[in-house]
């Protein structure tokens, strides 16, 4: 804990998105291995995605100083977005939409 | 006691900025930029994604050509890129020119390195026989990556313009250089799994 308390916030930052970054590696397929990541492998991807965004908006875009109303704005975009893909991922996952 | 209190309220720091537009930093411009840019982007992420809905066996196959490290290297090579020219933002507020410029310089040369990987990508999936005509995930594939990587083109040629501003507008150009880059970023952490780990 001493570490992490003599590294800057934005120094954090980099390493929050270097390591969320490493997990995602837990994801990435080699040749024609692993099936569907499923709804709930699509709802961990987009949420380490929008932990991410959150960061460079916050931290490398400085929205943390930039007042609240932004901060709302920009993170509310992302969750919006990343939202919207995971709902058309789920709905076509559960055969509610896609080819019949 | 109460002159001394307006006193501080006066001198606000200097990461304290005003509220509404004035509270982002860098040139307005850039900002109403970005907001487009996120636009544009999302529309075209929901497009793939309802795209990959109406035919998910091509997209999967599409998909298993991809390399997901190589896509995993490069967003570890864009945030750090962004975390040099985040550094290169400071150092000009702090009057540290020489050190700001050389930030920016790094972040565009780290930059460069996205370049390279994806045109070792390009080059397999193109070397394999496919191509933006092959299917729609291609062509969705070549058009997504293809419109950010000019991005990433035009955020390097920008970093680097930055990096030469007179002192006079040294940190409103940084600031400036530097959100198109978060932008860029901020677009390929949602384009990564989106593109290349989902299925």
């Amino acid at each position: 804990m001493t570490f992490l308390k003599k590294i800057d916030r934005l120094t954090l930052s980099w390493l929050v998105l270097i390591g969320l970054t490493l997990v995602t590696l837990l994801f990435a397929r080699h040749g024609d291995a692993g099936g569907s990541v499923g709804i709930a492998g699509a709802a961990l991807l987009l949420a380490l995605a929008v932990t991410k965004g959150r960061e460079i908006l916050l931290h490398y875009l400085e929205l943390d100083q930039a007042g609240p109303g932004w901060r709302l704005a920009m993170t509310g975009w992302l969750v919006l977005l990343c939202g919207v893909i995971l709902l058309v991922t789920a709905a076509g996952a559960l055969g509610w939409i896609g080819p019949h | 006691m109460a002159d001394i209190e307006m006193t501080d309220l006066e001198m606000a720091g200097p990461d304290e900025r005003a509220s509404g537009l004035a509270a982002l930093p860098g040139n307005l411009m850039m900002w109403i930029l970005i907001f487009s840019e996120l636009a544009v982007f999302g529309a075209a992420f929901i497009g793939f994604a309802v795209a990959r809905v109406l035919d998910p066996a091509t997209f999967a196959a599409g998909q298993a050509h991809l390399n997901g490290t190589a896509g995993a290297l490069n967003t570890m090579v864009l945030v750090t890129s962004g975390y040099l020219a985040a550094r290169g933002v400071a150092a000009g507020r702090r009057g540290a020119v020489a050190q700001a410029r050389r930030a920016m310089m790094m972040a565009a040369a780290v930059g460069s390195v996205f370049l390279a990987v994806k045109a070792m990508e390009y080059s397999a999936t193109l070397g394999a026989g496919l191509t933006i005509d092959t299917n729609t995930f291609f062509t969705l594939y070549f058009l997504l990556t293809g419109f950010h990587a000019l991005h990433v083109v035009l955020g390097i040629v920008i970093l680097l313009l930055v990096s030469r501003s007179g002192p006079e507008t040294l940190v409103e150009n940084l600031e400036t250089g530097a959100a198109f880059w978060h932008m860029v970023d901020l677009v390929w952490v949602i384009l990564y799994p989106l593109v290349y780990l989902i299925r």
